[in-house]
């Protein structure tokens, strides 16, 4: 779970546009009013839809702390690199380690 | 808080005027920045035909539970740290409730660079560089904990593992990875003893330097008792070597190569898999700040750059399961 969800973020960028439109010269003044609009309808979308379940990832969290994944550790750090790669993939995609594997 | 430059130096200049008499000339350096929690101001003061530059410190909101230090803690450990010889700015005063600025504290303005791609640029200066961190923190360990006495019941001051646990869970935002790092360092966990007075957020950014001289260690909220290993293994933490992987110290030296500069000073060197430890703990600090800062945004406290701190924990979760894994050193 990460916070904020994809709609904050969304409006923050606008609001941030918004914030600085006023010091623009005129042509990316109203090129930065545009992308604060665009956004917007993102945000408007990104609320419709439904809100992320993190039950699985809190019974995951608490099963680990209690160490239920202690016998078998190694499969639980692969799913866990795995999920952690997936997510990297579209958080930050050059941050994931180059394969070593031909 | 007063905001335009003006009302900030009037404010600043009858701080002073109600501590040191007279009328101080006042007059606001650079445009105030803000980082993180806290408003930092710098002002050149005239008075009794003296100018000096003077840095203002503010806490711009205090939140419950904070991981930080107070403004009044960070002043009393500036005054112990600074009094025994340790590079640190000098505290001069403590905003009180009749100051229009505050809570804070003043110190005296250190020149020098503190932005890490600046100060990594010029790699012949860090061999210094490195070797000069290493001797201030092994004078600072040698203090001992009896000059942190007042940090003693902090919950970073006891167990570790369990404090930092805490901070996570105060935040209430599952993080699998970040669990599965817990566990092990709980499993591994080191002896409660061999503690004293450690900086907390040692870490190239936090010191400032000139020509390859270390000038001043910065920032020095996050402090408590600890191992010393706990500063060295922040400082190695995957997460600020500035691009300069192989240079785990900061991007300044190998972890070896500073743990010999270490006890060339004098400090009781760790072994290699304690800073190691408190590298995977780093992570998981780190994450957890980042965590703190995304909660904050969704709060009020609003930023482009807080808002992305949140889908940041997912590097440090890659990095701290890519160690785990045995494919990160």
């Amino acid at each position: 779970m990460y916070r904020p969800d994809d709609a904050d973020l969304l409006r923050t960028v606008a609001d941030f546009l918004a914030g600085i439109a006023p010091g623009l010269s005129s042509e990316a003044r109203y090129q930065a009013l545009v992308c604060q609009h665009i956004l917007a309808m993102l945000a408007r979308a990104a609320e419709l839809r439904p809100p992320e379940d993190h039950t699985p990832a809190r019974v995951l969290a608490a099963e680990i702390r209690a160490g239920a994944h202690d016998a078998h550790w190694e499969t639980l750090l692969a799913r866990l690199l795995e999920d952690a790669t997936a997510r990297l993939a579209l958080i930050k995609p050059d941050h994931i380690a180059p394969s070593t594997t031909p | 808080m007063p905001a335009s430059p003006s009302e900030l130096e009037a404010g600043f200049a009858a701080a002073l005027a109600r501590r040191w008499g007279g009328q101080p000339a006042v007059r606001l350096a650079f445009q105030p920045s803000l980082g993180g929690s806290n408003r930092t101001l710098v002002f050149d003061v005239t008075h009794a035909g003296q100018t000096r530059r003077l840095v203002s410190r503010e806490e711009s909101f205090a939140q419950s539970h904070s991981p930080f230090l107070t403004p009044s803690q960070q002043f009393h450990l500036l005054q112990r740290v600074h009094g025994a010889g340790i590079r640190a700015p000098e505290p001069v005063f403590a905003y009180d409730s009749a100051d229009a600025l505050g809570p804070g504290y003043v110190m005296a303005h250190v020149a020098g660079e503190s932005l890490p791609r600046r100060l990594l640029a010029d790699t012949s200066q860090h061999p210094q560089l490195a070797a000069e961190l290493a001797c201030e923190l092994a004078k600072l360990h040698a203090l001992g904990p009896e000059l942190g006495v007042e940090l003693a019941k902090l919950p970073e001051s006891g167990d570790p593992v369990a404090a930092l646990t805490a901070r996570i869970d105060a935040l209430d935002e599952p993080h699998p990875a970040l669990e599965a790092g817990l566990r092990w360092l709980a499993r591994n966990n080191l002896p409660p003893s061999g503690k004293t007075l450690v900086h907390g957020d040692f870490r190239t950014g936090n010191f400032l330097a000139e020509s390859g001289r270390l000038a001043a260690l910065l920032d020095w909220e996050c402090s408590h008792l600890a191992r010393p290993a706990a500063d060295i293994g922040w400082f190695c933490t995957r997460s600020w070597r500035f691009g300069r992987i192989a240079q785990q110290a900061g991007g300044l030296a190998t972890r070896a190569e500073f743990l010999r500069l270490y006890a060339q000073a004098g400090g009781a060197a760790p072994d290699l898999e304690e800073v190691r430890w408190w590298e995977i703990f780093g992570l998981i600090r780190w994450a957890m700040y980042n965590m703190l800062q995304g909660l904050g945004h969704v709060h009020g406290r609003r930023s482009p750059a807080y808002a992305a701190c949140g889908r940041n924990v997912a590097l440090m979760e890659y990095d701290l399961l890519m160690t785990l894994r045995g494919k990160y050193d």
